[in-house]
């Protein structure tokens, strides 16, 4: 059958990229800026809070926030999508149910920061929200893998 | 769904480890199966039906609440 799966040598790969881009993401996060960041990028659209909105045009721009999201994204795909030592449809399965486990979870926290969060503060509920569920679901499915390594049988 | 598998698994003198090498999964997923905590897909089914040289049916049975 057609697999979607990475190759098993992206595993690694993905958690350190997923580490570096949590780590930068949460300096971001707390105001830290660093001018090695400060550089001219390509820009579809842009509309800054002071100056004049441009469509694909070169912008300066703090990309540390932009490094950091794609290193998540890229991390947590490679990590959870790519495939382990011992892959089989169990394991298949294992991954699928904690796809749909970590979307109940993102959409219930979702629903509760759509009717209990007001202002600017909703923008960190979205902020959370574009990683929330890939995240939930790298915790879920490694938990079951490790929950899974430490069934013991019942072997004679 | 019941199922035979630690039963021929004795008659063959096999242990998990050796059947799950034997039909390419992982001990584990066989743990899970004769445990009735997962339902194999029928591929995996007919592997097993073959490395005991039975059919899918004298291994796998249907229950109540299937």
């Amino acid at each position: 059958m057609k697999s979607y799966l990475l190759p098993h040598s992206l595993k690694k790969i993905g958690w350190i990229l997923l580490l570096l881009g949590m780590i930068l993401g949460l300096l971001f996060f707390f105001g830290l800026s660093y001018e090695i960041f400060e550089v001219k990028v390509f820009s579809v659209y842009a509309d800054p809070l002071f100056g004049t909105d441009s469509v694909f045009d070169v912008i300066e721009d703090d990309i540390m926030g932009e490094i950091a999201g794609v290193l998540v994204v890229f991390g947590a795909m490679f990590t959870s999508f790519s495939k382990i030592r011992n892959e089989d449809e169990y394991i298949a399965k294992l991954r699928v149910d904690s796809l749909v486990w970590a979307t109940y979870l993102n959409a219930a926290l979702l629903v509760l920061g759509l009717i209990f969060v007001y202002g600017m503060s909703f923008l960190a509920v979205m902020l959370f929200n574009m990683f929330a569920a890939l995240l939930f679901f790298v915790i879920r499915f490694h938990f079951m893998l490790f929950k899974l390594n430490k069934t013991i049988s019942d072997e004679e | 769904m019941r199922n035979n598998i630690k039963v021929e698994r004795a008659k063959l003198n096999i242990t998990q480890a050796e059947l799950a090498k034997r039909v390419g999964v992982s001990r584990q997923t066989i743990n899970a199966i004769e445990l009735g905590k997962y339902n194999l897909s029928t591929v995996l089914a007919l592997k097993l039906a073959k490395v005991f040289d039975v059919t899918v049916n004298e291994l796998f049975e249907l229950e109540g609440r299937d």
